[in-house]
């Protein structure tokens, strides 16, 4: 009974494309144009899929990037009498270009700064439109080009959208189903964990914003042919508005979603024409509706539609043994991983002062003391979120002192958060995959044209990925959404997620809270694993019985400072630990 | 170092739940959950992650809604009383997690904790708090996001001290904390039931928890599996017994 689950896909692309080519044949030209706004519409909200929905940025002005396109498109064409189709070929390096101007704030500006950014840049790009009258022709204007035979009909241009479409849509969804679209969806629900695991976030948004510029203006080139003549008035703010709605209530991180989202706006004053001028209006109340009905839009209906999720063993263990295929090839051993004097202060409390501390290839470290006493301090320091005031860093012979926090992830340090850092959205195995990252051969533009190397990359990764999940004993949960997991399963996802990276050192950071003691066991097994094939394990925890069991090493914080370091027997029957932090 | 209280049995009933159905969309996870806590006593709500424990708070303070059963507090009917109703009836829920507010301060962040005490009541009640973590006291001006794992916990209790209940239900509350602290938090735990709060604690150190609980329920695949009028007298493995009865059980469910 599986050929027909796997079909239905399919077999609904096919079906939904078929009814969309053959539109012309029973619609009047009116409604064929109205369709050909909303394909050209959805050219440009594809890419902006990427930039709002999965990047989370908000990203409101690319009303912008259209006028970018018409005006690219129709200036080349009536002024240098390039051929229509070359000139709307040309409105992807206007894009390209429109779009890391408008990306670059969004590497530093955040949520409502970066929107003002964007509203600010459509407004930028009218004005401009406006005041250029020997190249725009200003207010009065320019015409359009028109496309020769066989896309000079309205039924031709259509198809020519369409076309266009397929592509845009096949470009998208190769980005978002692969190692980009994983590690976009990150940057927005966990960024310190894309951090983490080394993805390069900045040069990330750019690509994706030079690649959703690209798709607006060429949008922008063929909304001028169906507008046959264009002015700085057609790109009103209201457009603006109708693309960002149109990922909102499609549902973030969906494709299918705001595709539908598109052309329901599209159609709507269409259907209600009174409405037309209350447009604003009624996008606002659309958007009220969903946001208060179903948060997760379009998709999130679409969703409701299928069946229940079917319950899954929780009390599967793990299978350390599964750990080497997770790490693929054997970790070399870069030599220890050492804090040498390192002190650092938040405002003016003294948060570490002078610790120094050894993590060895192949051993268990301990690190334990009081709330406060700065262990996930001294851990952020080595995973490198935060900056020493004083001391040095040193990996081998290398200095790492000053080096990023993606640098280390690729220099083999991987890390686990207290809080457990996941993308709730995205699948479980999923999750694990982000952690493989960097061992993608494949570049944005391979992936985005989803050339073989890319579908490489997917099944070595995959299988990597359900390894790392057999391990710590979650595979049965690969293709559950994560924010279904327990607490504790987080914390092994966690685990799984650090051990995709293929590290030579795992900071684990409180990895027992919350456990039972039957989860502990499965925890220590795994621990041991690690270290039985030369992983340096930080371990950062307070069930101290559970530390002195499997540490070869532990060090005692206090305050900032080191209280005691030794071996388990030697801290156990340290005097000051003992009152200062075991109790008795 | 339990402290002594009156015989339970004569104790009058806190909380009555009955029949509790509660998950998340399609997801059951409680299936007729049924628990009791009497004014002045501490039960410690045990088993396995994944049990349903958290989700039985949750259900019992209105944060998720029940598809089925009763909630009777303190005589009045709060089946469908949400969170605010709860916590203004006396019954407060500490969540999993360091949920604190990361922008303010420590001392807005137990002021927002007193929000509905009388306005003349607020400082005696977060100077009580700070009395149980002179921790918290120290850091008063402090951000709450700038605390440590462990300090972001001590402050999610006191806000449970701070709105003064009548049954504080704790969820994890050892989780990031170290050996000493746990010992604290318990303590404030049982110092507020000798002053008759009723507690109840889920908690995954079984030992700690039944060092401090009159009684215990067990929970295992969304049912109880293991009611016990006395905690003086189970051991660890008769609990770990539990939760494996909580899987027979649950192996004979169509």
């Amino acid at each position: 009974m599986k050929a027909p689950t796997a079909l239905r896909p399919a077999a609904t692309i096919i079906a939904g494309a078929l009814l969309l080519a053959t539109l012309p044949l029973f619609l009047n030209d009116y409604w064929v144009h109205i369709a050909t706004l909303a394909g050209t519409y959805w050219v440009l909200v594809s890419g902006l899929d990427l930039v709002v929905g999965y990047a989370g940025m908000l990203a409101v002005g690319y009303g912008g990037m259209l006028a970018v396109g018409a005006y690219t498109a129709s200036v080349l064409a009536a002024k240098a009498g390039l051929d229509p189709l070359l000139a709307l070929a040309c409105c992807t390096v206007t894009g390209v270009i429109a779009g890391i101007i408008v990306g670059i704030p969004g590497l530093r500006l955040t949520s409502f700064y970066f929107a003002m950014a964007t509203l600010g840049f459509a407004i930028i790009v009218t004005q401009v439109a406006l005041a250029w009258g020997s190249l725009t022709g200003g207010g009065i204007g320019l015409a359009a080009p028109a496309y020769a035979d066989p896309f000079a009909s309205t039924g031709g241009f259509y198809c020519l959208v369409l076309i266009i479409d397929a592509l845009a849509t096949w470009l998208v969804w190769n980005i978002a189903s692969g190692n980009p679209g994983r590690a976009l969806i990150a940057v927005r629900d966990a960024d310190v964990a894309a951090e983490a695991v080394g993805v390069p976030i900045a040069r990330l948004k750019l690509s994706v914003f030079a690649l959703s510029g690209a798709l607006g203006s060429v949008a922008g080139g063929l909304f001028a042919t169906a507008q046959s003549y264009i002015t700085p008035d057609a790109f009103t703010l209201d457009l603006s508005v109708l693309f960002f709605i149109a990922v909102l209530i499609g549902g973030r991180g969906r494709i299918v979603g705001p595709m539908i989202g598109t052309g329901l706006l599209t159609l709507l004053p269409e259907i209600a024409a009174p409405l037309v001028a209350w447009s604003a209006f009624v996008y606002a109340c659309l958007l009220l509706v969903v946001v208060l009905l179903a948060p997760g839009g379009i998709a999130e209906l679409l969703e409701r539609l299928r069946r229940a999720p079917p319950p899954i063993d929780r009390m599967a263990g793990p299978e350390p043994e599964a750990m080497s295929a997770a790490l693929v090839s054997a970790p070399r051993a870069a030599g220890q991983l050492a804090l040498a004097e390192v002190s650092r202060a938040f405002g003016g409390v003294r948060a570490l002062d002078g610790i120094s501390l050894t993590l060895a290839p192949g051993t268990v470290h301990g690190l334990i003391g009081p709330n406060g006493s700065g262990k996930t301090t001294a851990l952020n320091i080595l995973s490198g979120f935060y900056a020493v005031h004083s001391g040095r860093i040193r990996l081998g012979e290398a200095d790492i002192t000053r080096t990023s926090v993606q640098a280390r992830a690729a220099l083999g340090i991987a890390r686990t958060f207290q809080t457990p850092r996941i993308l709730g959205e995205a699948s479980v195995i999923e999750n694990v995959m982000l952690g493989a990252w960097r061992h993608a051969a494949a570049s944005f533009g391979e992936v985005a044209l989803g050339l073989p190397r890319f579908y490489r990359d997917e099944r070595a990764l995959r299988a990597q990925a359900m390894a790392a999940l057999a391990t710590v004993g979650l595979a049965a949960w690969a293709n559950a959404r994560a924010d279904r997991l327990q607490h504790s399963e987080q914390r092994f996802l966690e685990i799984a997620r650090a051990l995709a990276m293929r590290p030579g050192f795992v900071l684990l950071d409180e990895p027992a809270a919350g456990l039972s003691a039957a989860e502990i066991e499965n925890l220590g097994a795994i621990i041991a694993e690690m270290r039985r094939l030369g992983l340096g394990v930080l371990l950062v925890e307070h069930h101290a019985d559970f530390v002195f069991r499997i540490s070869d090493q532990v060090t005692v914080l206090a305050t900032g400072r080191v209280l005691a370091a030794g071996t388990p027997a030697e801290i156990r029957a340290h005097r000051e630990v003992v009152h200062a932090y075991l109790g008795a | 170092m339990p402290i002594s209280a009156p015989e339970p049995a004569k104790r009058e009933t806190l909380l009555v739940a009955r029949g509790i159905v509660a998950g998340y969309g399609k997801l059951s996870v409680l299936e007729g959950v049924d628990i009791e806590v009497r004014a002045g006593e501490a039960v410690a709500l045990l088993g396995p992650n994944g049990a349903g424990k958290s989700t039985l708070l949750s259900a019992l303070s209105g944060i998720i809604a029940k598809s089925a059963g009763s909630v009777h507090f303190a005589g009045a009917d709060v089946t469908r009383a949400t969170p605010q109703q709860a916590v203004r009836a006396g019954l407060v829920h500490v969540l999993e997690g360091h949920h604190v507010f990361g922008p303010l301060s420590v001392h807005d962040n137990l002021l927002l904790a007193a929000f509905n005490a009388p306005p003349g009541e607020r400082a005696a009640r977060i100077e009580e708090a700070y009395e149980a973590f002179p921790e918290m006291a120290e850091r008063r001006h402090l951000r709450a996001s700038a605390l440590s794992g462990g300090q972001q916990q001590m402050l999610v209790v006191a806000q449970g001290i701070v709105r003064r209940p009548r049954l504080l239900m704790l969820d994890e509350p050892s989780a990031g904390l170290s050996p000493v602290l746990v010992d604290r938090v318990l303590a404030v735990a049982a110092a507020m039931r000798a002053r008759g709060v009723s507690i109840l604690l889920v908690e995954q150190l079984v030992e700690k928890a039944l060092g401090l609980a009159d009684r215990v329920y067990v929970l295992a695949r969304g049912r109880m599996a293991l009611v016990s009028e006395s905690a003086a007298g189970l051991a660890p493995a008769a609990i770990e017994r539990a939760y494996l009865g909580g899987e027979a059980l649950a192996g004979v469910q169509p």
